[in-house]
C-alpha cells in the first residue's frame, strides 16, 4: 500500500506541473498584468513602473516569468517592501522553514496589488485562517453528507417503493432542486425571524464567529494579551471553538443537503442495479442472510462508482461553499477566490487555480486509495 | 455638539452606499490629564441632552460596513469606507461648519487678520496640553509637517490639497509662529477661508517618520504608506482622535479602543469617549442582506437600512423582538451626498472613448435614467430625483427656493436657463432621436454603431456596448444599473450591468480604467466640496484623468468658473456663479445623476444613547445604556 501511495504521489508531480503551466498560461494570455494599473496611474513614475517590471520579471519572456513564479512556490523568492517602493530593498523569502515543531510550507505565489498583500495571504487569509476554515467546512461537509446519504440510499434501495423510500425520494428531489443560496437565505430568515436565536440565546448569524471572537486568540500565550500557537490544545480558547462550531453547522448543513440529495439518488440507483445481478441471486440461493447479501456483496460493489467520484465531489463541495460564503459572509478561500476573479486580481486567481488543482488531485488520490481498500477486485501492484 | 472634521469631508470622497465583555466602567477624569485645556461639552450641546445626563461608560458599539476599506492613510484616502476607519483615529483643528467654524477641535482659538488688499491670515492656537494617543504632545511642528510634507507635495495623491488653494490658485504660506501657534496666509482670500485652512487630520510627525523615514525626501513613498496591513501597534499615537486602532482584518473586522489621552470631557468632568471601543464588521459581498440580518439578530447596534428594510424592522418591533426607533425614515436626503453614473473619457476602447467624450451622448444617457421609477420602486418613495452636482441641502443648490427666509437670492434668468438646458428629464424617445442626430445609428442587430472618426475624434468604428459596474452588495445600486441597462437596450445601447467589489471599483475609477460606473460622492454641502472632482487638477477628476494634459473646453470653462466661485466673498454674488457652474455641469453631464435616498437610520433605542441621527458622526459622545452594547 505504501508503494502504491508513493507511486501515486509521484504521478501527481507531472500532473501538478501541467496544471501550473496551464494556469499560468491562462492568466498570461489575458490582456494586462498588475503593472498595467500602475501605468494608468499618474502618481507612479515610468521609472518606478519599469523598476517594478524588472523586479517581478515582467519584462522577461513568458517562460522566465513562469520559472520565477515556480521558483517562489518550490523554493524561495526575492520580494520588495511595498511601503518603500521607490527604494525597493529585496530580501529572500523561503517557501519552507522548519520552525519547531512543524515544517512550514509557505509558498510565495506572487503579490496582490489589488489587496496590497502576498497572493497567498489574499487567498488563504492573513494568518491562513481562510484556508483552515475551508478545509474544516469541506471535510465536515463530506463526512456529514456521506454518513447520512449512504445509509439512506441503502435503505431506499432495499425498501423500494415503501413510504420511507417515497419520503426520502421527495426530500432528495427537493434538496437537488433548491439552490444553495436559497437555502442560505431561508436559513437566515429561520434563525433571525422565526427562532430569534440572537434575542433568545445570544447566538450570532453570518460569518464563522460571533463579534467578540473575531479577533480573539485560538489559544492563549504565556504573556497576557499574547496568542499562543494554534496547536497548543492545553491553552485553547474553548469558548471561541464552541462558537465556531455554532457557525460551522449552517454551511455544512446547507452544502451537505445538496450533496446528500445527489448521493442518495446515486446510491439508491447503483444498489438497485446491483441487487438485480445474478451473483446476488446466487448468494441468496446459497442461503446467506439478507444482511450479508446486501452489505457484504451488494453494497461493496454499488458504492465503488461513488468512491471513484469522490475526487469530483470535493470541487463540487467547494463550489457549494462559495455560494454559501457569499450569502453568509464566510471568510473562506472560495470567497477570496471569487473576489479575485471579480476584481481581475491575476496573482490571486493564479494561486487559486493552482490550489484547486492540488485539491482535485489530492481528492482523486484519496478516492483511489479508498477504492483499493473497498473493492476486492482492485489491487495495487 | 459642533465638533466635526469638515475639512476632511469638505472635499468629496467615494461612497459605497454607505473576547470583549465590557461592563460599565469609569471613563477617567479629565482633570487627571495634567495641564490640559479640555474641550468641555455641556449637556445642552450634546446630540440628545436628556440622554446626556445619564451617560455611562463602557461597551463596544458595533455596526456593519458593506464595503471593504482600501487604506488607513488619512491623507490619500478617497473612499468613505476608509474614512469611516481613520476618522476615529484623527482630529482636525476646528469644528463647526464651513461657514461657521468653531475652536472646538485641536485648536483652542483662531484669529483672522487682513493681509494686503485681498489677503487673509488665520492663526490657530493649539489646545494647551493636547496629546496624541501615545502621549506625545500635539505641536505646531506636527501641523506644519502634516501640511507641508504630507499634503502640499504634488507627488502625494491627496484630495485635501485640492481644497487648500487660495483665491489665486496658489497654496497658502504656512508659518510656525510659536510652539503652539501656526498660521496660514493667502494673498487672495476665499469665501470659506478659515475652514479651508484646516488640514482636517493632524498626524504625529515622529510616528510618521518612524513608518516612512524618507517621506521628507521622497514624498511619493507616502502614497503607499499606512496600508491596511500596517500593524495597529505601529499606528498607535499617529493621531489624536477619540479611538485607537487595536485590531484589523480587512476581510472581516476592525476594532478600536478608546484613546486614554483624549482631550474632550462632559460637564461632569468625565473624559470622553464614553464607549470602551468600536467594532466594525466588514461584509463586502451580500452587505445589505447580512448587515440587516445581523442587526435584527442583535449583533450590531445600528444600521443604515434600505427603504425596503423599514417594514421588516417595524414588524420586528411590533412582534416585540427588539426596540427600534420610530423615526427610521425621518431623515432628509443625505447632506453632502450625490449619486450618479459616470463614463471614463479615457477608457481603453477608442470607439467608446470617442462616444463617452460626446456631451450629446451623455445627455441622452441622462434621458434614459428613469429617476422616478428608481425613486418609487427602489427607494420606495423615500428619496428625491437628482439633477445637480451640488447637494440638495446646500444653500447654493440651483433648485433652491430663493424666497425662503435667509436663502441665497437667485437670478430668474439663470433658473430658467437651468430648467431649459441643464436638466435632462427621463425621455427615451428624445434620447433615441439625439443619438440618431449625432450619427449613432442602429445596426442590423439592433445595437447602435459608433462610426469611425466620430465627431472628428479619429476613432475606429465600433458597437455602442459597454459595461456598467457598481459596488456589489449594495442591492439598490445593483437594481439601478439593471434598470439603466434595460432602458438603454430599448434605444439600441447594449449595457452589461456588473457589480464589483467596491475597493477594486475605486482603484479603477482613480486611474480611468473603466467604461461606466454607478457610484456616489460624499463631502460638504457647499460647491467648494466638488473642487477635487470637477476641477481639472482635482485628485478625483475621475471622468477624464487626462485632463491635466489635455483639458476639453468644457473643463477649461468649468475651472475658470470654479476659481471665480471660491474667491467670491459676497454670498449673493457667489450664488450667481455657483448657479452658472451647475448649469454648465448640467449641460455637459460629466456625471449623470440618479436619485438620492433619504438619510435612513435604525438603532436599538434600549441600547444606544446620545447620538442624534448620526452615531458615526457623534462617536465621541454616543454611549451604551448601562455600559453594555449589543456588540460586547
Amino acid at each position: 500500500m505504501g508503494n502504491f501511495i508513493l507511486r501515486r504521489v509521484l504521478y501527481m508531480i507531472p500532473l501538478l506541473w501541467i496544471v501550473s503551466v496551464l494556469a499560468f498560461l491562462l492568466i498570461w494570455i489575458q490582456p494586462g498584468d498588475f503593472v498595467s494599473s500602475f501605468k494608468l496611474n499618474p502618481n507612479f513614475s515610468k521609472a518606478f513602473i519599469a523598476q517594478l517590471e524588472k523586479f517581478y520579471g515582467l519584462d522577461q519572456p513568458v517562460y522566465v516569468q513562469y520559472a520565477l513564479w515556480l521558483k517562489g512556490i518550490v523554493c524561495c523568492t526575492d520580494v520588495i517592501d511595498e511601503k518603500d517602493p521607490s527604494n525597493p530593498v529585496a530580501w529572500k523569502v523561503w517557501s519552507v522553514d522548519g520552525t519547531f515543531p512543524f515544517v512550514h510550507y509557505n509558498p510565495y505565489l506572487g503579490y496582490s496589488f489589488e489587496q496590497r498583500l502576498p497572493a497567498s495571504q489574499a487567498l488563504f487569509g492573513i494568518n491562513g485562517e481562510a484556508l483552515a476554515f475551508t478545509l474544516i467546512i469541506t471535510v465536515t461537509t463530506l463526512f456529514f453528507s456521506w454518513l447520512i446519504a449512504i445509509p439512506i440510499g441503502i435503505y431506499s434501495a432495499t425498501h423500494k417503493y415503501s413510504f420511507a423510500d417515497h419520503f426520502f425520494n421527495f426530500f432528495s428531489f427537493l434538496g437537488l432542486s433548491l439552490p444553495n443560496f436559497v437555502l442560505a437565505m431561508l436559513f437566515l430568515m429561520l434563525m433571525v425571524s422565526v427562532l430569534q436565536v440572537g434575542a433568545r440565546f445570544g447566538l450570532g448569524v453570518g460569518k464563522l464567529l460571533d463579534n467578540e471572537f473575531l479577533t480573539a486568540c485560538w489559544s492563549f500565550g504565556k504573556a497576557a494579551a499574547q496568542c499562543g500557537p494554534w496547536w497548543d490544545l492545553f491553552h485553547y480558547n474553548w469558548p471561541k471553538v464552541v462558537n465556531f462550531l455554532w457557525h460551522l453547522w449552517p454551511p455544512v448543513l446547507i452544502v451537505g443537503t445538496a450533496n446528500i440529495a445527489s448521493l442518495v439518488r446515486y446510491m439508491r440507483g447503483n444498489l438497485l442495479d446491483v441487487l438485480g445481478e445474478p451473483y446476488v441471486q446466487t448468494a441468496r440461493a446459497k442461503g446467506l442472510t439478507e444482511r450479508i447479501v446486501v452489505y457484504k456483496h451488494a453494497v461493496r460493489n454499488a458504492i465503488n462508482p461513488l468512491i471513484s467520484l469522490l475526487g469530483f465531489w470535493i470541487p463540487l463541495t467547494f463550489e457549494g461553499i462559495l455560494v454559501v460564503a457569499y450569502v453568509l459572509d464566510l471568510h473562506v478561500v472560495e470567497a477570496n477566490f471569487w473576489r479575485a476573479i471579480s476584481n481581475e486580481d491575476q496573482p490571486v486567481i493564479l494561486a487559486g487555480l493552482l490550489f484547486f488543482g492540488v485539491i482535485l488531485l489530492l481528492g482523486n488520490l484519496f478516492s483511489d486509495i479508498l477504492l483499493v481498500m473497498v473493492d476486492p477486485k482492485i489491487r495495487y501492484e | 455638539m459642533f465638533k466635526g472634521k469638515f475639512t476632511a469631508i469638505l472635499l468629496a470622497v467615494l461612497v459605497a452606499g454607505l473576547g470583549f465583555n465590557v461592563l460599565a466602567a469609569d471613563c477617567g477624569k479629565i482633570a487627571d490629564q495634567k495641564d490640559l485645556n479640555p474641550l468641555v461639552i455641556k449637556n445642552a450641546d450634546m446630540p440628545s441632552p436628556d440622554d446626556a445626563k445619564n451617560a455611562t461608560c463602557g461597551g463596544i458599539m458595533s455596526n456593519t460596513l458593506i464595503a471593504r476599506p482600501r487604506t488607513l492613510n488619512p491623507i490619500t484616502l478617497t473612499d468613505v469606507p476608509s474614512l469611516n476607519l481613520v476618522d476615529r483615529m484623527y482630529d482636525a483643528l476646528l469644528g463647526g461648519t464651513a461657514d461657521q467654524p468653531t475652536a472646538t477641535g485641536l485648536a483652542e482659538a483662531f484669529e483672522v487678520a487682513k493681509v494686503g488688499n485681498n489677503g487673509q491670515k488665520v492663526t490657530f492656537t493649539i489646545r494647551k496640553g493636547v496629546k496624541f494617543a501615545n502621549g506625545d504632545p500635539v505641536t505646531a511642528d506636527d501641523v506644519l509637517f502634516t501640511v507641508v510634507n504630507l499634503i502640499f507635495p504634488k507627488d502625494i495623491a491627496t484630495s485635501i490639497r485640492d481644497g487648500y488653494a487660495c483665491g489665486d490658485g496658489k497654496l497658502p504660506t504656512v508659518t510656525k509662529e510659536a510652539a503652539n501657534k501656526i498660521s496660514f496666509t493667502c494673498n487672495v482670500t476665499l469665501r470659506v477661508f478659515v475652514a479651508t485652512m484646516d488640514p482636517g487630520f493632524v498626524l504625529n510627525k515622529k510616528k510618521v517618520l518612524e513608518l516612512v523615514p524618507n517621506v521628507e525626501r521622497t514624498p511619493k513613498d507616502f502614497n503607499t504608506a499606512l496600508g491596511l496591513t500596517t500593524p495597529p501597534d505601529k499606528l498607535k499615537g499617529i493621531g489624536s482622535g477619540p479611538y485607537v486602532l487595536t485590531k484589523i482584518d480587512p476581510a472581516s473586522v476592525v476594532e478600536f479602543a478608546r484613546n486614554t489621552f483624549f482631550w474632550e470631557a462632559d460637564e461632569k468632568g468625565q473624559q470622553l469617549p464614553y464607549l470602551a471601543g468600536i467594532r466594525i464588521l466588514i461584509a463586502p459581498t451580500q452587505g445589505n442582506e447580512i448587515s440587516l440580518a445581523q442587526f435584527r439578530n442583535g449583533q450590531t447596534d445600528w444600521l443604515a437600512p434600505r427603504p425596503e428594510d423599514i417594514a421588516v424592522l417595524q414588524s420586528d418591533k411590533a412582534g416585540k423582538s427588539f426596540q427600534v426607533n420610530d423615526d427610521i425614515d425621518s431623515g432628509r436626503p443625505g447632506g453632502g451626498t450625490t449619486q450618479f453614473w459616470v463614463f471614463s473619457w479615457t477608457t481603453k476602447t477608442p470607439a467608446l472613448r470617442a462616444v463617452f467624450r460626446s456631451k450629446e451622448f451623455r445627455q441622452a444617457m441622462s434621458q434614459i435614467t428613469d429617476r422616478e421609477t428608481m425613486r418609487k420602486n427602489l427607494l420606495l418613495g423615500l428619496g428625491i430625483q437628482q439633477f445637480s452636482h451640488v447637494p440638495v441641502p446646500s444653500q447654493f443648490y440651483v433648485e433652491r427656493d430663493p424666497k425662503a427666509q435667509g436663502a441665497v437670492p437667485q437670478d430668474a434668468a439663470l433658473r430658467d436657463q437651468w430648467e431649459k438646458t441643464g436638466k435632462y428629464l427621463y425621455n427615451p424617445q428624445a434620447a433615441a432621436a439625439l443619438l440618431d442626430k449625432i450619427g449613432l445609428t442602429v445596426g442590423s442587430d439592433g445595437i447602435r454603431i459608433i462610426p469611425a472618426n466620430f465627431q472628428g475624434q479619429g476613432n475606429p468604428a465600433g458597437k455602442l456596448e459597454f459595461t456598467l459596474n457598481t459596488n456589489v452588495g449594495n442591492t439598490i445600486r445593483e437594481e439601478e444599473i439593471k434598470l439603466i441597462a434595460s432602458e438603454a437596450k430599448k434605444i439600441g445601447v447594449n449595457i452589461k450591468a456588473e457589480p464589483k467589489d467596491f475597493a477594486a471599483l475605486v482603484d479603477q475609477l482613480l486611474v480611468g480604467d473603466y467604461e461606466a460606473i454607478r457610484i456616489g460622492l460624499a463631502g460638504g454641502n457647499d460647491p467648494e466640496s466638488g473642487l477635487n472632482v470637477y476641477t481639472c487638477e482635482g485628485n478625483l477628476h475621475f471622468y477624464n484623468v487626462d485632463c491635466p494634459k489635455s483639458p476639453t473646453q468644457f473643463e477649461k470653462d468649468l475651472d475658470a468658473l470654479y476659481a471665480k466661485g471660491v474667491a467670491t466673498l459676497d454670498r449673493n454674488e457667489a450664488g450667481k456663479i455657483w448657479d452658472q457652474v451647475q448649469i454648465l455641469v448640467g449641460q455637459n453631464q460629466p456625471l449623470v445623476h440618479t436619485v438620492l435616498s433619504n438619510a435612513l437610520f435604525a438603532y436599538r433605542t434600549d441600547v444606544l444613547k446620545n447620538h442624534g441621527r448620526a452615531p458615526y458622526g457623534n462617536h465621541d459622545v454616543v454611549y451604551c445604556a448601562n455600559g453594555k452594547c449589543r456588540g460586547g
